[in-house]
């Protein structure tokens, strides 16, 4: 079995077409958006010091002015070489609104018995979506607080402990956080090429099925099982994918300096299941008889290319048009799960929903390798 | 002698098409037993069931005594048809990918390899890969895939589809030195030279059905005709013709205005006869030929078609 792996190496590793699609595509396109989308590594990408106002016209609502002192590092709680998250320039209305005006303020934050924000007309940046998220996570920690307080005060030490923690959490998650729109562009080329590897898994099958070419029937006739077989030939194809997918994503984050905004062993780890679904769904497709070579390619190609298209390869936008017109089909593309692994740690800082998204490739990667085995646990065939 | 493959009323169905019709085979050790047939006979087919890669009908096959099963596998070595190798494999690391299937021992692995590829006149193409090897050394490498691991019966299907004369000579020598060392080979092929050069029993397969079997000479037997004559001479009388309609052991004559075809079953010195009633009659000759008779005379006769329709 280690002689099948070795050579099943040897023989992907000089494969042109295959090294190419890997390993030189996702450079080559990786290279095209980062120019394309210039140096993601500039202002583009600092969130911190976000520019705002705060214009009190009532008193403002307990624990308010403590939390934008925090944030703004007015009380000293962001050390030497960090930057706060909100720069707050004034508190006048009038200054305020020409600072808007000239674009020069990103949100104000009203206080007027209630805290609201104005934010600049049209806006929808990510800038402004920060403010609003703070806002919004303050105001429903002040209503529960403020409900606990009154009806059940014995319960408040848990809550504000529970409201500590998380926004202690969210705040150290934000600091390596990257929510540059363009960086989704870059979680879909490592989808891409994750699922590119099909190609390679559906060599897998044709080469062990006598059904389907010569050199699988001649393995099918010697004494080695079907299971070792193509175990081994799964092992060799994984390998090769992921150290490809690896080389990609350490030229994207290493040199090219894209900022990820997730810690590398996430990386590693999502590429690892990404190759799994890809290889998974080439096996699959190539398990298919009565399908010529050709067709199967274009199937896989199509496969690959149009999951990645409706997660946002081509238009980053596609994914929220989805989410809106049939969100199921997001819940259930692995190329959008695959994104989304990167996304929901990147952004949100959220483990849950990666494992979420974890658990539904898998149970693809389950179906896919349960249907290709249905169909190659033949030794016997009606005809060849 | 031992039988080695056993193949009892084999019948294999494709729909409405019957590929084999109760085929009866019974292969001994150390034969070169030869499946001729023409194009879409059943050979591929048959050896397919042999090698339990297809599933059949009725019948019972057996290798070596047995159900074919891994224990058996081992000691088969098969040639396919079509070239079954790597591409980003070269010569060298095809044969020992192959081998490896059959061998898990390093070092004898090694050795026989390195016998393989002096067998197989492949000495100094080790670091080719097969896209740059012409038609006759791919299919050497493809033979010298089939065989590395040293099996006790070889099948070869067609294994020199598409060679050019010197390479196929060079893999027939090869077949029958593998045969003197000790293994029962099965060729099948619809070249009939090649079988009759080295198959020392042959089974004429038509139709799924296996029409006839034995060694060449008794397979010769079984037709009438045991010598053809040739004679060019223009111009012949309707008398001389009729004379040499009526020659002794002579049962058909054929003449088109220049040649003169005479078939003859049994007797000697027909030839001879012959050319000395032209000399007689000072009929003026050109080229002679005399020819015995063929497989593809026995199959011609057998089926009424040529081997190679």
């Amino acid at each position: 079995m280690l002689n099948r792996i070795k050579y099943e190496l040897i023989s992907l590793l000089r494969n042109k077409i295959v090294v190419f699609w890997l390993m030189g595509f996702p450079v080559v396109l990786g290279t095209l958006f980062f120019v394309a989308f210039g140096s993601l590594a500039d202002s583009e990408q600092d969130y911190s010091d976000i520019r705002v106002a705060v214009v009190k016209k009532t008193e403002a609502p307990e624990g308010f002015d403590e939390m934008m002192n925090a944030l703004s590092g007015k009380d000293g709680s962001v050390s030497d070489g960090e930057n706060p998250l909100f720069e707050i320039v004034t508190d006048k209305e009038d200054t305020a609104r020409a600072l808007m005006e000239k674009g020069e303020l990103e949100a104000i934050i009203y206080v007027d018995g209630d805290v609201s924000l104005e934010v600049p007309y049209g806006a929808g940046g990510i800038k402004a979506g920060i403010v609003k998220s703070v806002l919004d996570t303050f105001k429903s920690r002040y209503e529960i607080i403020s409900s606990a307080a009154a009806s059940h005060p014995e319960k408040l030490p848990p809550i504000i402990k529970e409201a500590e923690r998380e926004t202690n959490y969210i705040k150290s998650e934000s600091n390596s956080a990257n929510f540059d729109p363009y960086v989704q562009y870059f979680y879909n080329l490592l989808a891409m090429s994750g699922l590119m590897g099909s190609m390679m898994g559906m060599y897998c099958a044709i080469n062990h099925q006598a059904n389907l070419s010569a050199l699988g029937a001649r393995v099918e006739i010697s004494p080695l099982s079907k299971f070792k077989d193509i175990l081994s030939s799964l092992i060799a194809t994984l390998l090769i994918h992921n150290v490809f997918l690896n080389i990609a994503s350490v030229y994207l984050v290493y040199i090219l300096g894209i900022k990820f905004g997730v810690p590398f062993t996430i990386i590693i780890a999502v590429n690892f299941l990404s190759s799994v679904i890809g290889d998974s769904l080439g096996c699959f497709i190539g398990s298919i008889g009565g399908l010529k070579d050709g067709i199967k390619n274009a199937l896989l190609l199509a496969c690959s290319l149009g999951l990645c298209f409706l997660s946002g390869l081509m238009f980053g936008g596609m994914r929220l048009i989805i989410e809106e017109s049939f969100p199921l089909f997001n819940r259930i593309n692995p190329a959008a799960l695959i994104v989304d692994c990167f996304y929901s740690v990147c952004v949100y800082g959220n483990y849950e929903k990666l494992i979420s998204n974890i658990v539904i490739l898998l149970i693809w990667c389950a179906l896919l390798l349960t249907g290709s085995m249905i169909m190659t646990r033949k030794r016997k065939y009606n005809s060849i | 002698m031992e039988t080695v493959v056993k193949v009892e009323r084999l019948v294999k169905r494709y729909k409405e098409l019957i590929a084999l019709d109760h085929l009866e085979l019974d292969i001994k050790e150390g034969e070169i037993f030869g499946l001729l047939g023409p194009n879409g006979s059943g050979k591929t087919t048959a050896i397919n069931c042999i090698l339990s890669l297809l599933t059949y009908d009725k019948g019972e096959i057996s290798v070596f005594g047995k159900k074919l099963c891994a224990e058996v596998k081992k000691d088969i070595g098969v040639v396919m048809q079509n070239v079954a190798v790597l591409d980003e494999l070269n010569v060298r690391e095809n044969i020992d990918y192959f081998c490896g299937l059959y061998i898990s021992d390093k070092a004898l692995r090694k050795q026989r390899v390195d016998e393989v590829i002096a067998f197989a006149g492949l000495e100094g193409f080790e670091k080719f890969r097969p896209k740059k090897l012409s038609g006759g050394l791919l299919r050497r490498l493809n033979i010298a895939c089939g065989i590395a691991h040293k099996p006790k019966l070889i099948i070869m299907d067609e294994p020199t589809v598409a060679v050019d004369p010197q390479s196929r000579n060079k893999i027939l020598e090869g077949i029958e030195e593998l045969n003197r060392q000790g293994a029962t080979i099965i060729y099948t092929s619809h070249y009939m030279e090649e079988v009759e050069q080295i198959c020392s029993r042959i089974a004429i397969i038509d139709k799924g059905r296996n029409i006839a079997e034995g060694t060449k000479q008794e397979l010769k037997k079984l037709i009438k005709n045991t010598e053809t004559v040739s004679v060019e001479a223009a111009g012949l009388t309707e008398e001389q013709l009729e004379t040499a309609k009526n020659m002794p052991h002579a049962y058909d004559c054929k003449y088109d205005g220049k040649t003169l075809t005479l078939l003859y079953s049994g007797g000697k010195h027909n030839l001879t006869r012959l050319l000395d009633y032209m000399h007689k009659e000072e009929i003026p000759i050109g080229r002679v030929y005399s020819l015995l008779p063929t497989l593809n005379d026995v199959f011609l006769e057998i089926t009424g078609k040529e081997l190679r329709d």
